[in-house]
């Protein structure tokens, strides 16, 4: 199962120890620390494919985003790839057509033959994987479902029989089309077909899920693999029997009661995925990677490459690892994206394309990042938070609570929730109880415009998605169908906000570089939840946009001058706000602003938390900031909007002294290495193996993937390992009897009984090495194990 | 490669408090060397049983010497801003403890086993993972640090821990002046950081006698302040009726260097002097270079090859005093004049496919001065020496390292080297700018710290800084 990581980063474990160290100012040196990330300058483009595959060959751009320049020709020297997840291949049945499920599934397999067949005569390596299983390798949670992937592609071994002959199949689109070695098939849609093949791009497929809104993430599951099954495939299933059982397990699974042990969790998920294929309504017959490219050359290249599984470079891991060979810090990087920048700049609901997701990487600052390699969630302005069922499960020797009943928390009477349709703060009151509680240490920072974050940052984005986002009425003005859907997690698990204080924080780098942080303590209470992985992620406190740029939105659509979402502008026949590049709009931003400055307006539900002379001096540093720069993307994020035209943008670093992290900060995030297990020796009920990892050898401005044997130490590399043994013990009936982390190795050997206290029987263990955090195909073992 | 100009040493303190003396008579007094050759004349008197690396390895170790590993804890920085100077110095370490290892171990028996720790964990984390080291691992031995802010920090807990130790870098002259004034267990290696301001001044005095007007532009905060104190104080006593003509004070997290360069520019001086480090001196010059900055001044850097050898652009102004943190660069001494320089640099390359800097050299040579130390000791007791025993030989040290000649004062456990300094120059070998290997500027390191039993200053000044102002003459002419 994937959690979240929370890790005390080196930034938190300074805010943990509070001016310990005290030294004179005489001990000075260079600085170890710089605010934000390496460029101290990005440049985006937009261009074609085409058009990039000279620039980078030259490195007049340092990486090309979204696109393949060199699909069709070499790959020039010093050009280095990278590769994540792009599209499934999926394959549907004609309900209307094959309504019988065994017609469905021979059709079904018949063109996955047919694709295999095609594929192993002229696949372009890398390009089409097949994989007929809907969890794939760039899944963190593949090692659950190995088994199940392997079976599935074992059912191709043997030749498929007839072709396609007599079997009517329509192609959605030039992939799909290429895959089956036919052009493809304008009428795509047309009623004729047995069996339809497309291909989903991952982005289309998890876009509508994906929560953007003011730097809030989710849902946590998102990148998992049973979600993306689930969003394949449920619509199509068509037994009233199964659909109304894959709906039971997924409310189990999201809503923090899917199991009392992470074996019964890893068991539903693969519950889900058979009973979501059973039907051969939708198959997956597997997947394509997207391949982008950096320039690696000396000396204008950049190094220390991170990228995300599913999003490659377009994403926040990457602009904030991303370094220009000639500089240790700082540098201009100079970026090519494909596709245009159309969507609206606004940080509600907007940045929804390629170029505007990387400009939102960069200028926005999420909660927590995607782990980049499939394994959750990373800290970034969350710092540390502590949940209360877990310490409760302490206390109780480690299980959920004794006899298995729920232990639920007392809500503090003064706690705070939104009020629906509204977004006015009432009190909770008293004789509340939650599920659960999570404590939080929020990492503050200024804003762009030099205003100070402070809690009313922190709870007014709650306040937000109450007011636009639930309503008895979903064609009122005041309801935006997408602040509805990027709040529902939220709105569905949250039952209380209490702000308990805010703490000082110094990160003591000796002499005169102190420096001082303020951090936030939020308490919020949950209606669900039973220590799950998922607890600490469902609904965090945090903005990375100050209120009053929210508030000035909120005021811009209530008032029509644009709504916050393209649904909603559709629907009320205004345009979309923009708060960069709309001019009309900008202007009556302005006009606005200056209103509020002069009456020193504070939204409702911040009546009581901000003052009208804090408000007054909040819209005056916008109105300053409009002037100066002339739009409102006011954030606290790593980069600040600097200039743009239609088709680019320049951004500025934002190395404010109040931001916490530094350069350096997700330097454990570059270059996913791998782990392989060659052989393994089962003696005495135990597993035996020494793992093959890869290291990172840096040298001058390069690096080199080497491997060694674990423990060996003869690469000359001395990056950390960090293994993790993760396996999943099936036992013949297909049933999840453990999951678990094995003992660490003893000298680069992992030895361990995975079936300790399990009865006599067959087994199936699933085995894999991680290495940092790198759940990106894993070399997975599948043993045969007699107890 | 020009020839060496070599001067003499300098004579006595007293020469140093008479109270009117030429530029040219102050500059052979010291004993400064300008060329490709010098060595400088090691340290102070103790240095005269150099040993050099190796030296005691042929011999059989007096008594019986247990084989369990000789455990050290090394802490540096592996990632942020300042990884561009601690991987080097891991990599000395590293490297080091191979070759010793290679021959059996320290004493031929006890093998080096390196545990690594993140300075970039803070100081705070820093001095409990010090503790931890010490505590739960049982280091035999802590090297290491970067930074100046945690020198002062560790030095303390280092010497309750009683854990021995020689600190690489984290050369604030605040550690032994003030921090542990009286260390037992603790020692380091490189110069102090006093020593880089004086150096670069002593190299823009000699280099441009005729300048006058002088401009700065430093960090604003600790370091900055620091180069800019040593700066001005040799320029007062040498640069006779010369002036801070403007000040320019970037903050921590500046990319924009345009308004401090345009105001140099519109300062006018003879010479602009920066202690900027790093990528914003990568920035920095750059930007400079985009407003013409070196055709209309001279220029001089405590720093611009003070990072590693690769981070610097070929693009960089040639012939202009760039500083090397008064310590090491790897061409210097040049291999037919200081092989142990050659077998070094070799052995590192090979290794680590780079070239070393100066944390680099004062790794590897503060793992050579131990090895050295124990080896002296086990002469003396037989058998594994006692810390107290090790120490005793560290006291008054003197080691021939790949950079020259080291002296580990016994006062105040600081290694002592002569200062160095040099050109910028482009070679066509070398795929980023590297030191004129015929314009090196060596000083004899006595010459510009305070001698033993200076008593430290009150407030923020150094002994050095205090020690030069009250005893340098100021010239004439």
């Amino acid at each position: 199962m994937r959690r979240a990581h929370n890790h005390p980063t080196w930034w938190a474990r300074a805010a943990l120890l509070v001016l310990a160290v005290a030294v004179p100012a005489q001990a000075g040196h260079e600085s170890p620390f710089d605010p934000s990330y390496y460029p101290h300058e990005i440049r985006i483009e937009t261009m074609t494919p085409a058009a990039a595959a000279g620039p980078l060959a030259h490195a007049s751009i340092q990486a090309f985003v979204g696109g393949d320049p060199y699909a069709d020709g070499p790959v020039p020297a010093n050009v280095t790839p990278v590769e994540s997840l792009d599209a499934y291949v999926v394959l549907t049945a004609n309900p209307k057509r094959l309504k019988d499920r065994d017609a469905r599934c021979a059709a079904t397999r018949r063109v996955a033959a047919a694709i295999e067949s095609q594929m192993a005569r002229k696949a372009r390596p890398g390009a089409f994987v097949f994989a007929p299983y809907p969890v794939t390798p760039y899944h963190a949670d593949y090692l659950a479902h190995a088994d199940l992937a392997a079976a599935a592609r074992r059912q191709f071994s043997v030749p498929a029989g007839a072709g396609l002959e007599g079997l009517p199949v329509a192609v959605s689109g030039t992939t799909a089309a290429a895959l089956l070695g036919r052009a493809a098939d304008p009428t795509g849609g047309a009623a004729a077909w047995d069996v339809r093949v497309e291909t989903v791009p991952v982005r289309d497929l998890l876009g509508p899920h994906t929560t953007g809104f003011v730097g809030w993430i989710g849902p946590p599951w998102l990148e998992e693999g049973w979600f993306d099954a689930y969003l394949l495939m449920s619509a199509g299933v068509t037994d009233r029997g199964t659909r109304s059982e894959v709906e039971r397990i997924y409310g189990r699974l999201t809503d923090g009661g899917s199991g009392q042990s992470e074996a019964d969790t890893v068991g539903l998920q693969r519950r889900l995925v058979s009973l979501l294929q059973s039907g051969c309504e939708r198959a997956v017959v597997g997947y394509t990677t997207r391949r982008e490219y950096y320039s690696s050359a000396y000396s204008p290249g950049v190094e220390n490459i991170g990228f995300d599984a599913y999003d490659g470079f377009d994403s926040g891991i990457f602009v904030r690892t991303a370094k220009l060979k000639d500089f240790p810090w700082n540098g201009v990087l100079r970026l090519g994206v494909a596709g245009s920048a159309a969507a609206p700049w606004n940080p509600v609901a907007g940045f929804t394309d390629s170029f505007g997701q990387l400009l939102w990487a960069a200028v926005g600052d999420p909660a927590m990042l995607p782990a980049p390699y499939g394994g959750g969630w990373i800290a970034n302005r969350i710092g540390t938070w502590q949940t209360w069922s877990v310490k409760f499960q302490r206390v109780f020797g480690g299980v959920p609570a004794p006899g298995g009943s729920r232990h639920e928390i007392d809500i503090p009477a003064d706690a705070l929730l939104p009020h629906p349709g509204t977004g006015a703060f009432d009190r909770v009151g008293a004789g509340r109880r939650a599920a659960d509680m999570v404590e939080y240490r929020v990492l503050a920072s200024a804003f762009h415009d030099g205003t100070t974050m402070t809690t009313a940052d922190v709870l007014y984005p709650f306040a937000f998605a109450y007011r636009w986002g639930e309503t008895a009425d979903q064609k009122a003005r005041a309801y935006d169908p997408a602040v509805g859907r990027d709040s529902a997690l939220v709105r569905r698990f949250l039952r209380g906000i209490k702000v308990v204080r805010v703490d000082k924080a110094v990160l003591n780098l000796g002499a005169d570089l102190q420096l001082r942080y303020d951090v936030p303590i939020v308490q919020v209470y949950l209606a669900y939840g039973t220590a799950g992985p998922y607890t600490p992620l469902v609904a965090m406190p945090w903005s990375t946009v100050p209120w009053h740029v929210l508030a000035l939105m909120d005021e811009a659509a209530r008032r029509g001058i644009g709504a916050l979402s393209s649904g909603a502008a559709g629907r009320l026949g205004v345009p979309v706000l923009d708060l960069v590049r709309a001019p009309a709009q900008a202007a009556e931003l302005a006009r606005l602003v200056d209103q509020f400055a002069a009456s020193g307006y504070v939204p409702e539900a911040l009546r009581g938390w901000v003052t009208a002379g804090e408000a007054r001096k909040r819209w005056r540093a916008l109105g300053a900031f409009y002037r100066d720069r002339h739009h409102f993307l006011v954030t606290n994020g790593p980069y600040r909007l600097q200039s743009w035209s239609r088709t680019g943008a320049v951004l500025g670093v934002f190395r404010d002294l109040s931001y916490p992290l530094g350069v350096g900060s997700f330097d454990k995030q570059v270059y996913p290495r791998r782990a392989f297990i060659r052989t393994v020796l089962i003696r005495g009920g135990r597993i035996e193996f020494r793992p093959d990892v890869e290291r990172l050898f840096k040298y001058d401005r390069y690096y080199k993937i080497v491997t060694e044997a674990l423990g060996s130490n003869t690469s000359g590399a001395y990056d950390d390992v960090n293994p993790v043994c993760r396996y999943i013990v099936v036992a013949r009936d297909g049933s999840v009897v453990r999951a678990g982390t094995a003992p660490g190795p003893r000298d680069g050997v992992y030895s361990f009984d995975p079936a300790e206290g399990l009865r006599r029987g067959d087994y199936t263990v699933l085995l894999a090495v991680f290495l940092g955090a790198n759940y990106m195909t894993p070399d997975v073992k599948i043993i045969a194990y007699h107890k | 490669m020009g020839s060496a100009r070599h001067i003499r040493g300098w004579g006595s303190l007293a020469d140093i408090n008479k109270k009117e003396v030429s530029r040219r008579e102050f500059f052979e007094q010291m004993g400064i060397t300008v060329g490709a050759a010098a060595i400088g004349a090691a340290a102070l008197g103790g240095a005269a049983g150099l040993t050099a690396p190796g030296a005691a390895e042929a011999q059989t170790p007096a008594g019986k010497i247990p084989d369990t590993p000789y455990k050290v804890g090394q802490m540096t920085f592996f990632s942020g801003p300042a990884a561009v100077l601690g991987e080097p110095m891991y990599k000395g370490t590293v490297l080091a403890a191979d070759e010793i290892n290679a021959k059996g171990g320290l004493l031929g028996k006890r093998k080096i086993d390196i545990i690594k720790a993140d300075e970039n964990a803070g100081t705070d984390a820093n001095v409990k993972e010090l503790r931890r080291l010490k505590v739960s691992e049982k280091i035999d031995f802590f090297t290491g640090i970067t930074s100046s802010g945690n020198t002062p920090a560790l030095g303390p807990v280092a010497e309750e821990l009683k854990v021995l130790t020689i600190f690489v870098d984290g050369c604030t002259d605040f550690l032994f002046d003030k921090a542990v004034p009286e260390p037992k267990y603790i020692f380091r290696i490189t110069n102090i950081q006093s020593a880089d301001g004086v150096t670069a001044a002593l190299a823009m005095v000699q280099t441009y006698p005729e300048v006058r007007r002088i401009a700065h532009i430093h960090p604003d905060y600790a370091y900055g302040r620091n180069a800019f104190q040593h700066v001005r104080i040799v320029s007062e006593k040498l640069l006779p009726g010369s002036q801070v003509v403007m000040e320019g004070w970037p903050k921590l997290g500046t990319t924009d260097f345009a308004a401090h360069i345009t105001k140099a520019i519109s300062a006018k001086p003879d010479i602009l002097f920066t202690s900027v480090w790093g990528g914003d001196y990568i920035a920095f010059y750059k930007q400079a270079l985009g407003y013409g900055l070196y055709k209309k001044m001279k220029y001089a850097t405590t720093l611009a090859l003070g990072v590693a050898p690769q981070a610097i652009g070929k693009d960089h102004p040639e012939g202009v005093i760039g500083g090397c943190h008064a310590n090491y660069y790897f061409t210097f001494p040049a291999g037919n004049r200081w092989p142990l320089n050659n077998t070094f640099v070799r052995a590192y390359y090979a290794r680590w496919k780079e070239y070393p800097n100066f944390q680099a050299e004062g790794a590897y040579t503060a793992m050579n001065v131990l090895r050295t130390a124990i080896e002296k000791a086990n002469k003396l007791t037989g058998g594994w020496p006692e810390d107290e025993a090790i120490i005793g030989q560290l006291e008054g040290l003197g080691y021939s390292g790949p950079g020259g000649y080291v002296y580990i004062r016994p006062d105040n456990h600081q290694g002592y080297k002569d200062a160095m300094t040099g050109f910028t120059k482009n070679y066509p070998n070398y795929p980023f700018q590297t030191m004129d290997t015929s314009r090196v500027i060596t000083i004899p390191i006595r010459g510009i710290t305070a001698p033993p039993g200076w008593p430290a200053p009150k407030g923020d000044d150094t002994r050095t800084s205090d020690w030069i102002n009250k005893t340098w003459p100021k010239v004439t002419g």
